[in-house]
């Protein structure tokens, strides 16, 4: 195989973005203006045409130059199920939960990404972490968060 | 020569301060901690402690940050001589004859060199920064908008030149970084741009942290998973730290020669420090009166190549606090930090500011001392940080990004960011695109942009200025010459071959 899919796949990302920030600057009917006054559109719509060429550029190389493709690595799909939506989780409940929840879960879940977790060490490791997160951004940095928050409210009558 | 002893006096004064000492000193150990740490190189360890360096005041805030610069990068080379896990292009050229000695059962003597050779290399470097930065910010006061232009644009291609994997692909991610700089809301007219109604975007510097964290801690972490190739523990005890004078003897040499280097390259854009141990570790494999023991643990390949590096690192503080450019990747994470705590890099902070100035110098001098005290005494205290299970410190690295995040913004949109951005990051590794050109893009763009609009407004839009002004033509050339050479497909071939064979 002489084609490199890999370079092809990225080149026409490049391209895709540098369209996509061009079409943001017509939507939004940004100023490009003139060189002399240089609208607000002026310098992003030279970057994503830039953007555009070297995409072009990198797809075009991919498909003609002899670069064979690396060689495979495995995908983390269980590291990637259990750890990307934890930001997602930790900003929608910071602010009702308080620090020490959320903290505790985003732990405790994150440790599900290693094959050899067991749960006894998972659940120490979360409250590890979220000891040392309390006294670090609560205690020492004065973090303007409860410990536990509003959400909580009910059961302080 | 007196002017320059009392402002490095005022500098100690500032650094010295109680508070000062013990963030400078937080930040070695944080950062050594981390850095420490098998796969975790300086980059990530830097995006993943910032939050906690914010929210002092600013010098204090630098000094600590600086610490964990430090730190990290000792503590990358303490894994790379113990295990053969290099954390960042620079240690690998440590790891290659630091983990033959420390084979041999001379790990002890491989991160003495490494320690010695740093901390020499860091205290002539001192000097270096604080007999440099006053000429040179002196010479960029006299530069107006074309200069700076310039002078960024060739700052940016030079990333290029060194980074790693295939120039096109490096030019095209400095490209979109500068895009994603342009979020937010636009300093002169005060419109939003690319937002997409999001109103947390208005001010696009604050996607800063997410974005780091997310393309260094993230997707570090994504790219360690993928669990290949295994990991060859070398963890007996390490005994016999000191060397001997035979030992000290071979390294004083490389060590000097080593600082000279990296004192060098560190000053010029382009990642100065990796390029300084590379050149160094090449010198002195050529030069030595041992070759026969290069490849196999030859101490004058740790101790020449970490003086290169530890001295790069300082000197690349120069031009980032005095013309605003950063010419490495870390520097650019050291920029994103400043412009956080409320101080815009230039000639001008030098003026405005010395006391954070000459005190972040001293501090770097300090921050020397405070490695060689930690690090080899307690080297057996790091040996087994080396023995941290994944399933221990990915936990943690998750929940100090998210909390870090939200620490500094105060704002969930923040956190949601760095999700994506940890995703797109990890992808980004997938596809053979190095992230660090991005974030170099990323932190010029502003000022880039600026400093364009208000070169066409003096030239009344011809764009002849860049060349009729003979700093920035000269600049401008540089750039475009070392552009062509980069871009050229026999150099190409080259470069790639280099760069195959420092990973191997």
């Amino acid at each position: 195989m002489t084609r490199n899919r890999q370079d092809i796949a990225v080149g026409v990302i490049f391209v895709a973005i540098g369209l996509l920030f061009g079409f943001d600057v017509w939507r939004t009917e940004l100023d490009v203006g003139t060189p002399l006054r240089m609208g607000p559109g002026f310098f992003p719509v030279i970057l994503a045409s830039v953007l555009v060429v070297l995409g072009a550029a990198i797809a075009i190389r991919g498909a003609i130059a002899r670069i064979p493709p690396e060689a495979f690595r495995a995908i983390p799909w269980r590291g990637l199920l259990f750890i990307a939506p934890l930001p997602v989780f930790f900003g929608l409940t910071i602010e009702g939960l308080g620090l020490v929840l959320p903290i505790f879960v985003v732990a405790f879940a994150a440790s599900f990404a290693s094959r050899e977790v067991r749960l006894v060490s998972a659940f120490a490791t979360a409250a590890g972490v979220t000891a040392f997160c309390v006294v670090v951004f609560h205690t020492l940095a004065g973090l303007p968060l409860p410990l536990f928050g509003p959400w909580f409210d009910f059961l302080r009558s | 020569m007196t002017e320059l002893l009392g402002n490095l006096a005022d500098g100690f004064a500032v650094a010295g301060t109680l508070t000062n000492i013990l963030y400078a000193f937080l930040g070695v150990l944080l950062g050594t901690v981390i850095g420490v740490l098998p796969g975790v190189g300086p980059m990530a360890t830097i995006a993943i402690l910032m939050p906690m360096t914010l929210g002092s005041d600013p010098t204090t805030s630098l000094i600590m940050l600086a610490g964990v610069y430090y730190g990290a990068q000792y503590g990358g080379s303490t894994s790379a001589i113990l295990i053969n896990v290099p954390g960042e292009v620079s240690s690998a050229v440590t790891a290659i004859e630091g983990y033959q000695m420390a084979r041999r059962g001379r790990a002890g003597t491989a991160l003495a060199a490494a320690a010695i050779g740093s901390f020499v290399a860091g205290t002539i470097a001192t000097i270096a920064v604080a007999l440099l930065s006053p000429p040179l910010a002196a010479m960029a006061r006299n530069f107006a908008s074309p200069e700076y232009f310039a002078l960024m644009v060739l700052g940016l291609v030079m990333a290029i030149a060194l980074a790693n994997g295939a120039p096109l692909k490096a030019l095209a991610m400095i490209v979109l970084g500068l895009l994603i700089g342009m979020v937010g809301q636009e300093t002169q007219t005060g419109r939003m741009r690319f937002t997409m109604g999001f109103n947390e975007l208005a001010d696009g510097s604050a996607l800063f942290l997410p974005l780091v964290i997310g393309f260094f801690g993230l997707a570090e972490i994504y790219r360690n998973l993928e669990g290949t190739g295994t990991r060859e523990a070398l963890l007996k005890r390490v005994s016999n730290i000191w060397p001997s004078r035979a030992d000290l003897r071979r390294m004083v040499a490389p060590i000097l020669r080593g600082t000279g280097l990296g004192s060098m390259f560190g000053i010029l854009p382009g990642n100065g420090p990796v390029l300084a141990s590379f050149a160094s570790y090449s010198i002195e494999k050529r030069i030595t009166k041992h070759p026969e023991e290069f490849g196999h643990g030859a101490i004058e390949g740790v101790a020449g190549p970490e003086a290169a590096n530890n001295a790069g690192a300082q000197t690349s503080f120069v031009p980032m606090l005095t013309l605003g450019i950063p010419p490495s990747p870390v520097m650019a994470l050291m920029m994103g930090a400043m412009i956080l705590n409320g101080i815009i890099p230039g000639p001008r902070v030098i003026e405005e500011n010395p006391g954070l100035f000459w005190g972040l110098i001293a501090s770097m001098w300090i921050g020397n001392i405070m490695l060689v005290i930690l690090n080899l005494p307690l080297i057996g205290l790091w040996v087994r940080l080396l023995t941290i299970p994944y399933r221990v410190l990915v936990p943690a690295i998750v929940a100090f990004s998210c909390v870090g995040v939200y620490a500094v913004s105060s704002n969930p949109f923040h956190v949601f960011a760095l999700t994506l951005f940890g995703l797109v990051g990890y992808l980004l590794v997938r596809l053979r695109c190095e992230p660090a050109p991005l974030l170099l893009g990323f932190v010029l763009a502003g000022p880039l942009e600026s400093n364009l609009i208000r070169s066409l407004r003096v030239s009344r839009g011809d764009p002849m200025v860049f060349l009729e002004r003979p700093i920035s033509a000269g600049l401008l050339a540089v750039a475009l010459v070392a552009l062509i050479v980069v871009l050229l497909p026999f150099v190409a071939k080259k470069r790639e071959k280099v760069f195959q064979e420092e990973e191997g």
